[in-house]
């Protein structure tokens, strides 16, 4: 398994040099060495429990559920009975289509124009970038709640409220993404972009073909992180959208528990649909998962 | 005559950077900045999404304070939460973090285990909880009956439906913290530890005068962010309790939530925010600080 924590390649040679400082109180160091093991299984324990709840509870009749004895295996394993009628209860197939079109929107919108803008800010000189920069990250840490209302009264006036345009168009550029793309623009070197436009390319050329292929990793990074945080999102979407054929897989999903709410096991199967692709793009692409997640310092 | 001049090279070069930089922000100018700019003016209006937002003055925030107990009440079940919660997170997050960066077995696979809850969106989190906080068929009544007992009103008693959320709220972001204290502490040069070996200290020294002064800015880091973002929970609670039973969950965003959204209430909303804000702002410099104080 893949470390989630950069920086482990040296992590062998380290623990030699400490383990030979650290030969003359070995006992207390094995008693210490169980108890840590002890607290982090423990632990370890706890944060599962609640998954291995789910996955139980979503495989089980409904009858089961309400047993006064708890059955880590059901009795009878219905799970994939229970993913279907979850599935079939609301229109899962509908929310799942809406979140993927706002996320995947989000998402190619996001990296493209915040990329631009970053080349803009970290190879041009142009009068006034600087004033311009300063902006853009004036607008960074402003907390969310701060500007919802202004930003429904926005969307309103459009005529955006209950259109997935609410759901995708404020989200198509962020502060985070441009200062992202810069930081990692300013690494591209200059010669590289004076050689080619002596050579007579464009510019977009350049953009498009030189420079956005040296920042592939950023890239990734910002398109993982945006599509995560667009799939996850709640708040905004539970404000702008009150039609249940425009919403995504989490108002679907809060829609259903307040409809379903004494059915655990499908309540259960449907969290478990909830959260299947977000599993998925962990497990593929973990480390940009993580550096995105470190990175922006936010989480809802 | 202006117009046919024949324009340099770096003039046209400029003119490009410029035209990548105009379409983000055009869209950040009316989705960020617009609304950063009007929410303090909003703020002092009367508007119900309908006709023009009347300029009322200071009587938002005058009917905030003394005529709005419900208001009053929520800073205090923010408060709660938050003084519940952070030094909480933070103790048990940066413990991990030490536990972790340690020589063991299976470190990785441990790393995985508390950082999971951290990949699950919230409202799926809190789906799994509200199912588990159940007082007969939830996770709590089989551990309440291992002893005899039956199964807490989690989430519907005002004593117990804070704290629950609090639990929830530890288990699902303790992991995200113990990533940012475990990526600092790799900050710390190895040499250190050996240094203090050779001389003789045992690990408390190590901790009081090695790991926790160059861990600082980790630590500020996570505090502050931390304090933030526990200011603005919002989903588990709307999931779990809607801000019940009678307002004992109901925090400063549900409130702005619930006169926004159901009473249309966009200028006594916004009045919220804007006090919001000026905690979060106040919180932030106080850290800030208070630590520059303790480094100096």
């Amino acid at each position: 398994m893949s470390s989630i924590v950069p920086g482990e390649a040296s992590s062998v040679a380290d623990a030699q040099r400490r383990r030979t400082y650290k030969r003359s109180d070995s006992i207390l160091n094995f008693i210490g060495r169980i108890l840590i093991y002890v607290i982090l299984l423990a632990g370890s324990i706890i944060m599962i429990l609640p998954l291995v709840w789910m996955v139980s509870t979503a495989s089980k009749p409904l009858e089961e559920t309400m047993l006064p004895v708890f059955r880590l295996i059901p009795g009878k394993f219905q799970l994939f009975e229970n993913l279907n009628t979850a599935f079939h209860r609301i229109p899962m197939v509908r929310f799942f289509a809406n979140s993927l079109l706002v996320a995947l929107a989000v998402t190619v919108g996001r990296v493209i124009l915040c990329a631009m803008a970053g080349y803009s800010f970290a190879k041009f000189t142009y009068p006034g970038r600087n004033v311009l920069f300063a902006l853009v990250l004036s607008t960074m840490m402003i907390p969310f709640y701060v500007v919802v209302i202004p930003l429904y009264i926005v969307v309103f006036q459009l005529g955006w409220l209950n259109n997935l345009a609410a759901l995708i168009v404020p989200g198509l550029v962020t502060a985070f993404g441009i200062f992202l793309m810069r930081q990692f623009m300013l690494g591209v070197p200059s010669e590289l972009i004076d050689a080619s436009r002596i050579d007579g390319a464009s510019e977009p050329r350049i953009f498009l073909t030189i420079v956005l292929p040296l920042v592939k990793p950023a890239l990734a990074t910002l398109s993982i992180f945006t599509f995560m945080s667009s799939w996850d999102s709640y708040v905004w979407p539970l404000l702008v959208i009150t039609q249940q054929k425009l919403m995504t897989i989490p108002l679907g999903l809060a829609f259903f528990k307040d409809e379903y709410v004494t059915s655990y096991n499908e309540l259960m199967a449907a969290a478990l649909i909830g959260l299947a692709p977000t599993f998925l793009i962990f497990l593929l692409f973990q480390r940009q998962f993580v550096e995105g997640m470190t990175l922006s310092g936010i989480k809802g | 005559m202006f117009g046919t001049r024949k324009r340099s090279p770096a003039f046209r070069q400029n003119l490009w950077g410029v035209a990548f930089a105009v379409p983000a922000l055009i869209l950040l100018l009316v989705f960020s900045v617009y609304p950063l700019l009007t929410a303090l003016y909003t703020g002092f209006t009367s508007w119900g999404l309908q006709g023009a937002p009347k300029f009322i003055g200071l009587a938002n925030y005058v009917r905030l304070f003394t005529r709005d107990p419900e208001f009053i009440r929520s800073l205090k079940v923010t408060a709660f939460y938050a003084l519940g919660l952070n030094p909480l997170m933070w103790v048990c997050s940066l413990g991990l973090a030490m536990l972790l960066n340690q020589e063991i077995r299976m470190r990785s696979l441990f790393r995985l285990v508390y950082f999971t809850p951290v990949i699950i969106s919230w409202v799926v989190a809190s789906m799994v909880w509200f199912t588990i906080f159940h007082p007969s068929f939830g996770l709590n009544a089989h551990i309440m009956r291992f002893f005899g007992k039956p199964g807490l009103q989690l989430l519907t008693d005002s004593k117990y439906a804070l704290i629950s959320i609090i639990v929830l709220s530890l288990w699902k972001n303790v992991g995200y913290y113990m990533i940012l204290f475990l990526a600092g502490l790799q900050d710390i040069p190895q040499v250190y530890y050996e240094a203090a070996a050779v001389d003789g200290a045992n690990s408390t020294q190590k901790f009081w005068r090695i790991t926790l002064p160059l861990l600082m800015p980790a630590l500020v880091f996570v505090m502050i962010i931390s304090t933030i973002s526990s200011f603005q929970v919002f989903t588990p609670i709307w999931i779990l309790t809607k801000g019940g039973p009678a307002g004992a969950t109901r925090v400063l965003p549900v409130l702005i939530y619930e006169h926004a959204s159901r009473y249309l209430d966009m200028g006594y909303a916004s009045a919220m925010a804007v006090i919001l804000f000026l905690i979060l702002m106040v919180l932030t410099l106080l850290q800030l600080r208070f630590f520059r104080t303790t480094q100096a």
